[in-house]
């Protein structure tokens, strides 16, 4: 058995001596405390029978209750429109046929012209649970909006809400009876996550207040799921503890976050923001990968899995310069004219470089990314007619060696220009400056 | 109540049912817990009604409340208890029901005996308003510490580690009492 501590104890002894009223009956099982214990029970006690006096309302609570609805009254004279959601619910099941069609019909008008976002169209969907038809035009609602937030602040917080959400409809979920589905606890991770990795994005200034909010939602939340778990039955009691392990997890590291700001940017604003046994979250909205408005173009749209494809990429990249290099080497060893060809690497190792310090300028605007690609083109441009004229120096300088020999010209050189490999090498740092170009927009350092 | 969910999204809509139903079922509730709080009838039952406004208020922002709707209404009580003793602070002593001191009987023990209500009343005053909150909303409400956790946002450790410390305060205060013969009726 556990050891209890004294907080603990005269908890499980006030719920016995509440109960049977009987303090020395409860104090005779731990004799080694009694002394301790007894005045705060008899306190509590007296307290217990003090507060049982309650002397009725002078008035009978009547006034309250009039005042309460004529305050309704008025407001609901005011407010007419705010009726239409939740009375449409307890209409006839065909009344929300009628309106799920006309809302899939509307959300793809939505979808199609994106300006319309943020309208009355996911606010109709807003009550629905997992199973219901208007469910994915929640979810899509809810992306869009977070795609949309400006900042970090209401990114954390839009993604508070959604959690919220989440919470909302396991709770409703298991007071139903019905299983909780996994992609609802994962919808809970996700949101959570990604708040914490907005707040690591904000300032100085911000991210403390960011944090401490998220502590204490992510506090509500674990409370809530520990109160449900006791509730609720065998079947919903994974999920349960699945999404009690995520908040327990936020709380955590948020709380850690506000001891060590530094540490928590580093861990959350990279790939490895996800806790290791915490499944990492997909983003609400996904583009295809270099369709032209990748995720990476629109810093807002995806939760931190849009650092990790930057990471991932900026990696793949890497990982296939140093192949090319590697094999470059290779085909050097066997080549005679390695020493040209290595003259010519440090020249377009010069031109990357400096392509690569363009790429890691941060993208202010579009204006850059245009000088940078003129400039690619440029250095581009500038190898293609410096090899040509290596390569037709090359040419004269072997002819004339193999002429003054045999009188006939080399097949050596044909292989050699390498043309081939250099655009694309060039192709290929046309991609990096978008992976440096990844610092959130948001964080105001 | 048949289904409460229901019921407070009518209520959302303000439909009269609806409201007059929780006001119904919840205003004693918060009426007890108001009056424990500030030992005074008229201004308990007053409070109570401005809890209930509030209510309506809230009430349009969707799922106002995490984990239940009788602790979020116990939590915006203790708010206006707070926010009234901010602006007007309690009296040094608090009211003396003569009567209730009166019938006092059958002790547990000879130091229960020497509690009075008045004594304890004073006493309590003098607690913190977090504790006060804690004692009210387990010994007055009955809730469990569980319970009493979700009303006051802290883990259910913390609730026990404020119970304690009132009962701890509570018995000091009333043995400073004692010994000063402030507290004695």
């Amino acid at each position: 058995m556990a050891k209890r501590t004294s907080e603990q104890l005269l908890e499980h002894c006030l719920q016995e001596a509440l109960r049977t009223g009987d303090i020395e009956a409860t104090l005779r099982r731990y004799p080694q405390v009694a002394n301790r214990l007894r005045p705060l029970l008899e306190v509590a006690l007296a307290t217990n029978r003090l507060y049982a006096d309650v002397p009725p309302p002078p008035n009978g609570l009547a006034m309250g209750r009039q005042r309460l609805l004529d305050v309704a009254a008025r407001q609901r004279e005011l407010a007419p429109a705010t009726r239409t959601s939740i009375q449409n619910k307890e209409r006839k099941p065909k009344m929300q046929l009628l309106l799920a069609t006309r809302v899939i019909s509307a959300i793809l008008a939505v979808v199609i012209g994106t300006a319309a976002v943020g309208g009355g169209v996911t606010w109709a969907a807003s009550d629905s649970l997992p199973g219901d038809v208007l469910y994915p035009v929640k979810l899509t609602g809810e992306n869009l909006r977070l795609s949309l937030a400006p900042a970090p602040e209401q990114q954390v917080e839009l993604a508070l809400r959604f959690s919220d959400e989440r919470m909302t409809e396991i709770e409703t979920l298991v007071e139903r009876g019905v299983l909780v589905p996994e992609t609802v606890v994962a919808g809970l991770e996700r949101h959570v996550f990604w708040a914490m990795n907005r707040a690591a994005w904000a300032s100085e200034e911000e991210m403390p207040g960011l944090l401490e909010r998220i502590v204490q939602r992510t506090q509500a939340q674990v409370q809530a799921l520990e109160q449900l778990r006791a509730m609720t039955q065998e079947q919903n009691q994974a999920q349960l503890e699945n999404a009690l392990r995520v908040c327990q997890r936020a709380q955590e590291e948020a709380l850690a976050g506000l001891g060590d700001p530094q540490a928590f940017r580093s861990r959350y604003q990279h790939r490895d923001s996800m806790p290791e046994d915490v499944t990492p979250p997909e983003p609400p909205t996904r583009e295809p990968q270099n369709g032209g408005q990748g995720p990476q173009d629109q810093p807002g749209l995806c939760p931190g899995d849009c650092d990790q494809d930057r990471d991932r990429d900026q990696n793949r990249d890497q990982d296939q310069d140093h192949d090319q290099d590697r094999d470059h080497d290779q085909e050097c060893d066997q080549d005679q004219n390695c020493d040209r060809q290595q003259d010519r690497d440090q020249q377009q190792d010069q031109d990357q470089g400096q392509n690569q310090e363009q790429s890691q300028q941060p993208d202010e605007d579009q204006g850059q990314e245009q000088n940078q690609e003129q400039n690619q083109e440029q250095n581009q441009e500038q190898n293609q007619e410096r090899n040509q004229e290596q390569n037709q120096e090359q040419n004269q300088e072997q002819n004339q060696e193999q002429g003054q020999e045999s009188g006939q010209p080399s097949d050596q050189d044909q292989g050699q220009p390498d043309q081939g490999q250099q655009p694309d090498q060039d192709q290929g740092q046309q991609e990096d400056p978008g992976q440096g170009q990844q610092q959130d927009p948001q964080r105001g350092q | 109540m048949t289904d409460k969910q229901t019921v407070l999204e009518r209520a959302r809509v303000y439909d009269e049912n609806a409201l007059g139903e929780l006001y119904d079922e919840y205003a004693p509730l918060i009426y007890a817990y108001l009056y424990r709080r500030v030992q005074d009838a008229r201004l308990a039952e007053d409070l109570t009604s401005e809890v209930f406004v509030r209510m309506l208020q809230a009430v349009q922002a969707k799922q106002f409340w995490h984990t239940s709707f009788r602790a979020w209404l116990y939590r915006v009580a203790h708010n206006l208890v707070v926010d009234h003793y901010r602006k007007q602070p309690p009296a040094p002593m608090v009211e003396l029901d003569e009567q209730l001191v009166a019938d006092q009987q059958d002790p547990e023990s000879a130091v229960i005996e020497q509690l009075s209500r008045r004594g304890l009343w004073f006493a309590i005053s003098r607690l913190t308003p977090e504790q006060q909150e804690v004692l009210a909303l387990r010994f007055g409400q009955q809730l469990t510490a569980r319970e009493v956790s979700q009303v006051v946002g802290k883990s259910v450790s913390a609730v026990e580690a404020i119970q304690h410390r009132a009962l701890a305060a509570l018995r000091r205060i009333l043995n400073e009492g004692l010994n000063d013969g402030e507290t004695n009726v």
